[in-house]
């Protein structure tokens, strides 16, 4: 590399002293040559052209080496002694003079040399130039040709002065085409954007607006539009620059997002459906518009999760809390109720489903959609109100039927009885008493009155009701029926339900009847825990096989209490409920004591509440008694 | 007509479906020494015929098949006006008072005084003898007229709507004294005895007056 640096001035220096050899050569010959036949000697100035010329294509450097090799031939072919090189000292001025005559020239022709190179680089570069410039400015055509917005400015008037290429094809129009229209047709005839610009050209504020153009087509889309002025140096407006981006899709996007937007509040509106999320680790919650009507909280509220739990049920509280700290450990899916009071002291039930989802940049959030159930659950309960209102009006009216019954049954005897002994009093009142008449009324009296003691025999068989369907029946499985059928009750009341069940024998039942006794046993100690506010409504159904074998079965609660005298809890008509009839515990003690079985009720001695518990013989007891019996 | 019966023999009918109730009733009424007959059900009575003599009902309001009160209705078509005293249950109120505003005597309640029903059952026989009266006079009144000639029927209206001799004797084209001997005949065989006997006959029959 140091040697293609070097070679380069190297070889020009070689070219330098060859042409310069060359022409000092060529000027010898040619002065020689004119000596010969004219016998002139050579002038010196021919010598000094012949450097000149040397200085004027090659430089100085070929200049002073002309010089020498001038001085060295002139010395050798035209001064006394010619042809040898010996040097006369009176020659020497001469020599002197024209060498510094020709060392003078050649600087002068070394420096008309450069300016005329440095000219000559300058036009060159302005060549280059124009041509960069050129194709700059081709780039730019094709820029802003291409850049998928309409460009083009204005003259200061609001007159078009020129247009790119996308707003030709756009519009379909050429700019002498707009020029010609004064801008008319571009713009829809009721767009305010028409009034913006006016505006703009009057005060001279850029223009920043959203309006329909017209393509060439005829119809119309979105565009956003900017225009800028361009200001001479005394503040005059020359041009305006104005660039129009189609934003047809984002509008119609917009549009399309917001009509969606409106559906799914408009759905969550019309199912009370609120969606959340809540960001776990900067407890930040984010709710639809629904939620804040849900939760009846102004949309501008600051959310946090007190702000929330103060509007849970306090009973609920401590609920939510454990949902929420279940979140922050990791738990994936939840689909739980929960109740709110509301400021006004209403209640709302909700019925929340929600999902945790972890991001990749490993935020942690709860995703979910909360109902408002309070209108079903309300129907709900109406629903169960009415039914257990029918059941009661149903046992009421079956009772009232008894009681038709016994009326009509036993009055029918009752009235023959007494107008029988009403005949008698008359017969035996006769001045000659009618015996014979007596002793045949009285003998209807005594049929009768037997005939009234059977109908009541006979109603108290029918309240008893005949045996049911006996079959062997695992008692632990009829308490899991029952406890299904009375979850929702026991929920409603705040109850919690234990169970401590263990392996019992078979008992020979019918299953309806059983239902029935442990349904009565667990509703009564729900009842009875209805106004426990100070401790927790725990019932406790347990089973288990006595020494003696038989199956028992214990429904403990916590709830008011019994009497010190609980049997009178058996006695028919004995109620401590407002709505109730006073028939649940005999007729379950009937039941118990038909299948061979006792029920009793004690108070609990160390803790509030009471315990009620049956036992049944196992079904090897009474099977072979049922086998005789049929 | 025998001699012996010094008072018109009266029956109670008695519809119970219970027999207990039918045998004591049957006691009670022979103790009160009243005739009675017996029934068990509302079909027995409609298909038998009922005996020529004052009598009354003695229903339970509850009867098998028919109901005492649809019974009651039926024998008010059939043109049987027999006074009924109805025996109630218990709580039968509202049957009650329906049975006394379609026309039962009384109701007395299961069981009842002795007194009672023998009040009731007095008042049904003597309201049913009263009402057997007053229908065997217009029997014979209607009997009377029914015996008239057109001729003396016509003169009967004409005379009853307060014409003079010489009207009617205008009206039917004929001499007075026709008119006057037709006139003697027609209240001979009325069995009246002047002009205003006759305009009540007229209103009992709901014969109306002519012109």
């Amino acid at each position: 590399m140091k040697f293609a640096l070097l070679r380069i001035p190297f070889q020009k220096l070689i070219v330098d002293c060859a042409i310069a050899a060359l022409v000092v050569a060529a000027t010898v010959a040619g002065a020689q040559g004119f000596h010969q036949l004219s016998g002139i000697a050579p002038s010196a100035s021919l010598f000094s052209c012949a450097v000149m010329l040397v200085a004027w294509s090659r430089g100085i450097v070929s200049a002073i080496l002309a010089t020498a090799l001038t001085i060295l031939a002139f010395e050798f072919f035209f001064l006394e002694p010619r042809y040898t090189l010996v040097f006369r000292l009176n020659d020497l001025p001469q020599l002197v003079f024209f060498a510094v005559g020709a060392l003078l020239v050649s600087l002068m022709c070394d420096s008309e040399r450069r300016s005329r190179r440095a000219l000559q680089e300058v036009k060159s570069a302005a060549l280059a130039n124009e041509a960069k410039f050129a194709e700059i400015q081709r780039e730019l055509q094709l820029t802003i040709d291409t850049i998928p917005a309409m460009i083009s400015t204005y003259h200061s008037d609001g007159t078009h002065s020129f247009v790119n290429k996308v707003w030709t094809d756009y519009t379909g129009m050429e700019l002498a085409d707009v020029v010609a229209a004064k801008g008319a047709g571009l713009f829809h005839p009721d767009d305010p954007e028409r009034a913006a610009w006016r505006a703009s050209l009057q005060s001279g504020e850029p223009l920043i607006a959203e309006a329909p153009i017209r393509a060439a087509d005829g119809s119309y889309q979105w565009f956003s539009i900017r225009r800028t002025p361009w200001r001479d140096s005394e503040g005059r407006i020359v041009k305006w620059y104005s660039i129009g981006f189609n934003i047809e899709d984002r509008k119609q996007a917009e549009g399309a997002l917001k009509r969606s937007q409106a559906y799914l509040a408009e759905a969550q509106k019309l199912s009370s459906t609120g969606s959340f999320a809540w960001d776990i680790d900067s407890d930040t919650h984010f709710w639809s518009d629904e939620m804040y009507q849900i939760m009846q909280l102004a949309s501008s509220s600051d959310l946090s999760t007190d702000l929330i739990l103060q509007r849970v049920h306090p009973e609920d509280r401590m609920r939510l809390i454990g949902e929420l700290n279940r979140a922050m450990e990791g738990v994936g899916d939840w689909d739980y109720e929960i109740r709110l009071l509301m400021p006004d002291n209403s209640l709302k039930y909700l019925h929340i489903v929600a999902r945790r989802v972890v991001y990749e940049t490993g935020r942690r959030e709860v995703v979910g959609a909360l109902m408002d159930i309070t209108e079903a659950r309300k129907s709900q309960e109406a629903l169960y109100v009415a039914q257990s209102a029918l059941a009661h009006a149903a046992r009421v009216a079956t009772l009232g039927e008894i009681s038709v019954t016994i009326a009509h049954e036993v009055n029918q005897p009752l009235g023959a009885i007494v107008a029988n002994a009403q005949a008698c009093l008359r017969f035996l009142d006769r001045d000659t008493p009618d015996l014979e008449s007596v002793r045949g009324a009285v003998q209807w009296i005594v049929k009768d009155g037997n005939r009234a003691a059977d109908v009541i025999r006979r109603v108290r068989g029918m309240m008893k009701k005949a045996d049911a369907d006996k079959i062997p029946i695992q008692l632990n499985d009829v308490i899991e029926e029952v406890a299904v059928l009375l979850q929702r009750q026991l929920r409603s009341k705040l109850v919690q339900l234990r169970y401590d069940l263990h392996d019992l024998p078979p008992v020979l039942a019918d299953r309806t009847q059983l239902q029935q006794v442990i349904i009565n046993l667990m509703i009564n100690s729900a009842e009875a825990m209805e106004h426990v506010q100070d401790r927790t409504r725990i019932l406790v159904i347990r089973s288990f096989r006595k020494e003696t074998g038989h199956a028992v079965v214990v429904v403990e609660d916590s709830g008011a209490g019994i009497p010190r005298d609980p049997e009178q809890l058996f006695d028919a008509f004995f109620t401590t409920k407002a709505s109730g009839l006073g028939m649940g515990l005999p007729i379950c003690r009937s039941i118990v004591e038909d299948l061979g079985g006792r029920l009793w009720g004690i108070p609990n001695t160390d803790r509030p509440g009471a315990t009620f518990q049956f036992e049944l013989p196992p079904l090897e007891a009474v099977a072979p008694l049922a086998v005789r019996e049929t | 007509m025998t001699c012996e019966t010094s008072r018109p023999r009266e029956v109670v009918i008695v519809v119970d479906d219970d027999e207990s109730m039918r045998v004591a009733l049957t006691y009670l009424f022979r103790s009160m020494e009243i005739e009675v007959m017996v029934f068990s059900s509302a079909a027995e009575i409609l298909n038998s015929r009922l005996p020529d003599m004052p009598c009354c009902m003695v229903l339970d309001i509850r009867l098998p098949g028919v109901s005492g009160l649809e019974f009651q209705d039926q024998l008010a078509k059939n043109g049987v006006r027999t006074p009924i005293v109805f025996m109630t249950g218990h709580g039968d109120i509202p049957m009650s008072v329906r049975a006394m505003k379609a026309g039962a005597v009384d109701f007395l309640p299961k069981p009842f005084r002795d007194q009672d029903m023998l009040d009731a059952v007095m008042r049904a026989l003597s309201a049913d003898r009263e009402r057997r009266e007053a229908e065997k006079r217009l029997s014979g009144l209607r009997s009377r007229f029914e015996s008239l000639t057109p001729r003396q029927s016509e003169l009967f209206k004409l005379v009853t709507s307060g014409l003079m001799n010489k009207q009617i004797a205008g009206i039917l084209d004929v001499s007075e004294v026709t008119v006057k001997i037709h006139r003697g005949i027609m209240m001979k065989k009325m069995q009246a005895q002047s002009v205003a006997d006759l305009v009540r006959m007229a209103e009992t029959l709901g014969i109306k007056a002519s012109t």
